[in-house]
């Protein structure tokens, strides 16, 4: 019983460790934090959000043809949900085009607003990188 | 007999302890349709961070850098420093993080901050830029926009 109990804390224990040794550094948070906070007042307005997003359509389009593809994207963030990249691709031609990407980003800045002001607080923009985690 | 169940319950327990805590992961996202998700913002918000990666770009720079009277008091030297730094800073710099040259024969330097990134209406991706030079000891400030060449150089427009 007692070994039971001591192998079941230890796998928790495992478990634990391994889901928070996934988790980005307190200084890589704030390092994602201030490049997107450009204004330095605290919140991610949606011109701000837009805007380093654009940077990351730059980076992520790795052939740099100006559109990104499902696999570019995966490259970057790991993984990501084919139905959502298919529902974003409104031309339905297997790649995003700034269009398509900055309408479908706009919708994951009102998402990561829970509450409709506008802007994404520090406690918003953990929840939206607990996403990033999923 | 109570032993035995206590045995086999345990293990039953843990388990939804661990799914329980799996499950809180991420509460407070709303679903959205035609987003790209909170996975994928959540990462490219780290991309934009993670610029286009550390190494040395390989391209060039087409027109005109550096204008101006401090830009005739540039040497052959400072202007390459300054085509390399801008080079890294156009292909890999995230908007608002500079990178910065020095000629170690002269002490003359100088930074160039990426500080937005756009699309032309034919795809073509464009990057304004600050940039300053220090020359002498006198330093000078500038803007300027360059666009990326189908190969790979970029061109600055102004």
């Amino acid at each position: 019983m007692s070994r039971c109990v001591l192998l079941c804390v230890l796998a928790m224990l495992i478990i634990t460790s391994a889901v928070y040794g996934q988790q980005q550094s307190p200084a890589g948070q704030q390092a994602i934090w201030d490049n997107a906070d450009k204004n330095k007042d605290g919140f991610i307005d949606r011109i701000e959000f837009l805007e380093v997003m654009t940077d990351a359509f730059f980076f992520v389009d790795a052939d740099k043809d100006g559109y990104l593809t499902l696999v570019e994207i995966r490259r970057i963030v790991g993984t990501m949900d084919a139905k959502q990249f298919e529902d974003a691709d409104r031309d339905k031609n297997g790649k995003l085009d700034i269009y398509e990407y900055e309408s479908a980003i706009s919708k994951d800045f009102d998402a990561a607003d829970t509450n409709a002001d506008g802007k994404i607080t520090v406690e918003e923009f953990k929840l939206l990188r607990q996403g990033a985690k999923q | 007999m109570i032993m035995i169940r206590m045995r086999a319950i345990v293990p039953v327990i843990c388990l939804v302890f661990l799914i329980a805590g799996c499950e809180t992961t991420g509460s407070g996202q709303k679903t959205v349709i035609g987003g790209l998700g909170g996975a994928a913002a959540g990462g490219l918000l780290a991309a934009a961070v993670g610029g286009g990666g550390t190494g040395i770009a390989a391209g060039t720079i087409l027109g005109g850098l550096v204008g101006g009277a401090i830009g005739n008091r540039m040497d052959a030297a400072d202007r390459q420093e300054a085509q390399r730094a801008a080079t890294q800073a156009f292909e890999t710099a995230p908007s608002g993080h500079s990178v910065a040259w020095r000629n170690p024969d002269n002490g003359n330097s100088g930074t160039i901050t990426p500080t937005r990134t756009y699309q032309t209406a034919n795809g073509q991706y464009c990057r304004e830029f600050q940039q300053t030079v220090t020359i002498g000891g006198e330093t000078q400030q500038a803007f300027g926009r360059a666009c990326r060449q189908p190969n790979g150089s970029w061109q600055i427009v102004s």
